[in-house]
């Protein structure tokens, strides 16, 4: 029986020795909400929309960015330079002040003129400070005017 | 020149010391087919001793008078001989096999621990045969300290002690197997029918295979001599849980030297369940129709073949074989998550896009020369890994044209690989036993396609060892040995033209999208270590022993991580290299004590790692401007530890009942301001399995087994990791002999996942984007020998 015991209290003592160790870190991602626009909104070329976003964190947040791009069918991209309308792309990030948990993203962005028509995702990322990323995508239409 | 000969005589002065008695007898002792056999029992006027690993005795004598050997192993006639020893005698000693007992043997001879004070399991080829699920390591999931990595329900990779990627050597018959390591959506390119014999090592092993072997390896085995005349089996396998239908026929005869072995195997699989009918991923819901998911079925074809001779005093074997693997990727983990993507294509069994194609060609040779006193073994390897992903043309960078030919062709990987080894194994005396060994293995990797990952490169490798082993009878077993290693890597650089036309365009500055467009720096580097390993094993009583290994490891870093610069279509991150890394290195020690008394079995084995720079892809908080690209991964070096236990109980209850426990629990994280975990690290698990066996008098008889893993949840998670869920799956076996005239096939009923429950592998590939684990698998395996 003496083994047994033996065994018992040392894996005891490499269980305490291994809790040891400090949990100071932070793996937890921020949130993010976007509260406008909706998803699978229809837009015009030429036109412009507010994007409105919730971000938060158990910490403290660091940065923003938001990538739009366009979606074909089945993910499949053609080259397109020859086109009169273009793939729109669009990409914009920025800092977030010190010692914040919650920030409000607001962005009023213009789709230009000639834009090709046809369906675009809208991913909105948020950074902490620890570096844990969130993102968050939406999809809206670019119609036809008069659509 | 001066000092080669000081070392030369070092060396003998060395041997010199360590030979005892004035006279002595040395031998190596064979079986019918001139394998040596190891574990036979040598015993001379009174004094004892027990042939090792490569079948080598040796006996010291004092004085000159007749002695009488005998030799003997059960399931063999005895040999006796007697000498007179004026002088000393070498011998090579042919056992024949007692034909009645030798049925029962074999399983028994094949399981010999080739160290015996290494953290190894060895899995032989009998219990192989039974545990085939379609892949190799998936099979091994059970075994102590040992996890599969998944690629959905048919590709997966080694993960040993919470170590994977290029962390875990694969060695298969001698030679390091090549592929894409490194890639998390590579499996390891083995049939899965193919092995007789697994050995997994714990514990950083650089000492007889150099770079990479920091959490172990896994060691494969084909290499056994058929019986005499012409012999064979057909395994068939079926699954529900995709609709696997496989098939392997292996084909082998002997003459008296002369060998060969054949194998086919075909494998055919649909898309596989999923105990779900929604995934949900970066907040889309995502349909699975049907309960499938989309585009995971699968082809692969396997052949080998391999030639052999055996002589007194040599042997010798050619093998070649090729993989060939063809499977679909999940269109959801390519790109946003889109519903349309994901739409049913009416068909469960096609392979649309994206999907992967891998060919594998090995030529592989083997020899060995054996004396009594030495073997010399020499093992040469040629190797092609051909990894190509097809995914129909897109860019994100509107301006990039498709390519005039072959233009799905999204990324092909060409990597070739030499290998050479060479071992010098030499009994000094009794106790003490000498190896001595080199390596040299070149690799060029070409890649093509319209996106880009990996850069080309050379690399070269290169390696000598000494390691002297020491073994007192029954009471301890020491070895100490030392490498040292020298790698070189020209990586070539990469330059995209179209990437800084893009990013000009977009109104970046000239510098910064040069830096951007330069997806490879073109990096020369040579990375020198030195690694040891020590080890003893001391059994003060019949049942107990305790084994104590300490060593030092090292891990060449590899071309993505010192040069690439990039988003990784398959993770949405743009990962950079960072060309100054240097060598991971890596201390560990473990301790494993072992119980055994009649039927029960308990080991207990803590270890720890130290890592003085281990690499990881560190989030760096910044933006990159590539389209689609979060925050830029860089790879960087910190201290890093890790521990954990591994335990496992195993007992028989009266005749028919068995019952076995295995359980690990390990912990790991990063020495830095932050104690951040480690990226796929697996949480702790307990597998436990009860059997009953139906005896029907003197033939092996009915098993029947009920099986459960418990994993707890992992929470520790390493930064933009997910925390995943505690499991229980539930799975039963049912093996079934049979005998038919005179062939006596195996019917094995399997089932995994029995409740068709939900769950998470923390460290399988499809985590990441919320794919739970395959479901309800209910497989049929006959095995036929003949």
């Amino acid at each position: 029986m003496k083994l047994h015991h033996t065994l018992v209290a040392l894996s005891a003592a490499l269980l305490f020795a291994a809790c040891d160790d400090d949990n100071n870190y932070d793996s937890a991602k921020p949130e993010i909400m976007i509260l406008s626009p909706e998803d699978d909104s229809h837009f015009h070329a030429g036109e412009s929309f507010e994007l409105e976003a919730l971000i938060r964190d158990n910490e403290e947040l660091a940065s923003w960015k938001i990538d739009i791009h366009f979606n074909p069918n089945g993910h499949v991209h053609k080259s397109a330079s020859t086109e009169a309308e273009l793939e729109w792309q669009y990409s914009l990030n920025g800092n977030i002040e010190p010692g914040l948990q919650s920030f409000t993203l607001k962005q009023t962005i213009s789709i230009p003129v000639d834009t090709k028509h046809g369906d675009y995702h809208l991913g909105v990322y948020a950074l902490d400070k620890s570096g844990n990323e969130t993102v968050v995508f939406q999809e809206f239409e670019v119609t036809d005017a008069g659509h | 020149m001066r000092y080669i000969f000081s070392t030369i005589l070092l060396f003998l002065i060395y041997i010199n010391l360590l030979s005892q008695g004035s006279y002595h007898v040395a031998g190596v002792v064979v079986d019918e087919r001139n394998q040596p056999m190891p574990g036979c029992h040598v015993s001379s006027n009174g004094s004892n001793t027990i042939t090792d690993a490569r079948g080598h005795f040796y006996l010291g004598l004092s004085d000159s008078k007749p002695i009488t050997i005998t030799v003997s192993f059960i399931g063999y006639n005895k040999f006796d001989t007697t000498l007179v020893t004026q002088g000393n005698h070498h011998l090579r000693i042919a056992m024949n096999p007692d034909n009645v007992a030798l049925q029962e043997v074999k399983i028994r001879g094949k399981s010999y621990k080739s160290a015996a004070n290494h953290s190894r399991e060895v899995i032989d080829q009998q219990q192989l045969s039974r545990q085939i699920t379609g892949t190799l390591v998936g099979s091994l999931d059970r075994n102590l300290g040992f996890n599969s990595m998944d690629i959905g329900a048919s590709a997966s990779k080694p993960v040993i002690r919470g170590m994977g990627f290029n962390r875990v050597v694969v060695l298969n018959n001698g030679i390091k197997q090549e592929g894409q390591q490194w890639g998390a959506d590579h499996g390891l390119e083995i049939d899965p029918f193919l092995t007789e014999q697994v050995e997994i090592i714990k514990g950083a092993s650089s000492l007889e295979h150099g770079s990479d072997a920091l959490g172990g390896i896994l060691q494969l085995n084909n290499n056994s001599t058929p019986d005499p005349g012409i012999s064979g089996s057909v395994q068939l396998l079926g699954k529900s849980v995709n609709e696997t239908a496989a098939g392997s026929l292996l084909l082998q005869g002997a003459g008296s030297r002369l060998f060969f072995k054949m194998r086919l195997t075909a494998i055919d699989y649909g898309d596989y369940n999923i105990p779900t009918d929604t995934i949900v991923y970066l907040t889309r819901k995502m349909p699975c129709y049907k309960r499938r998911l989309k585009n995971s079925a699968g082809q692969e074809q396997d052949l080998y073949l391999r030639l052999g001779y055996n002589g007194d005093f040599w042997r010798t074997a050619l093998s070649t074989s090729r993989v060939w693997q063809k499977a679909g990727f999940f269109p959801g983990a390519h790109g946003v998550p889109d519903i349309l993507r994901v739409a049913d294509d009416g068909d469960r069994r096609n392979i649309a896009y994206p999907y992967q194609s891998v060919e594998h060609w090995n030529i592989t040779s083997n020899t060995t020369i054996q004396t009594p006193h030495s073997s010399l073994s020499i093992d040469l390897g040629v190797q092609q890994n051909n990894r190509r992903e097809y995914s129909q043309f897109h860019t994100h960078y509107s301006n990039q044209p498709p390519p005039a030919s072959d233009a799905d062709l999204e990324l092909d990987f060409l990597l070739r690989t030499w290998s050479g080894n060479l071992r010098w194994n030499y009994k000094i005396s009794s106790g003490h036993t000498l190896t001595f060994g080199g390596q040299q293995q070149w690799q060029n990797n070409a890649s093509a396609g319209y996106s880009f990952l990996l850069p080309d490169f050379d690399k070269s490798a290169r390696g000598i060892f000494l390691k002297h082993q020491f073994d007192s009878a029954d009471l301890f077993h020491f070895n100490v040995g030392i490498r040292y290693d020298y790698n070189y890597l020209d990586i070539a650089g990469f330059y995209d033209p179209i990437l800084f036309s893009y990013l000009a365009s977009n109104g970046i500055g000239a510098d910064e999208a040069s830096a951007y467009a330069t997806r490879a720096q073109a990096v020369k580097r040579s990375f020198d270590d030195f690694s040891w390993i020590t080890g003893l094993r001391f059994s003060p009583l019949p049942d107990f022993s305790l084994a104590f290994n300490a060593g030092k490891s090292f891990r060449a870093p590899t071309a993505n991580e010192l040069a690439t610069n990039g988003v990784h279509h398959g993770s949405f991150r743009h990962e950079a290299g960072d060309k100054n890394l240097s060598s991971e290195k890596g201390i560990y020690a473990d301790l494993a004590f072992e119980y055994k008394r009649g039927s029960r079995e308990i080991t207990l084995s803590p270890y720890y790692y130290y890592f003085s720079n281990y690499i990881f892809l560190n989030p760096t908080g910044e933006w990159s401007i590539l389209p689609h690209a979060g925050q830029l991964y860089r790879f960087t070096q910190s201290e890093a530890v890790m521990l954990g236990v591994e335990m496992h109980y195993s007992d028989k209850i009266g005749n028919n009942w068995e019952y076995l426990i295995n359980a690990e629990w390990m912990r790991n994280h990063q020495k830095e301001s932050s104690n951040y975990p480690l990226p796929f690290s697996p949480p702790a698990n307990v597998f436990g399995e009860l059997s009953y066996l139906i005896q029907s008098g003197e033939k092996p008889g009915i098993r029947v087994s009920l099986n459960a893993k418990f994993a707890a949840q992992q929470n520790r998670i390493a930064r933009n990791e997910e925390v995943t869920p505690a499991y229980t799956v539930v799975g039963a076996d049912i093996l079934i002999p049979l005998q038919l005239r005179n062939i006596s096939p195996e019917l094995i009923i399997k089932a995994h996942n029995l409740f068709d429950t939900k769950y998470y592998n923390h460290i399988s590939y499809y985590r990441k984007i919320e794919i739970p684990e395959p479901g309800r698998n209910i497989q049929i395996l006959v095995n036929i020998p003949f």
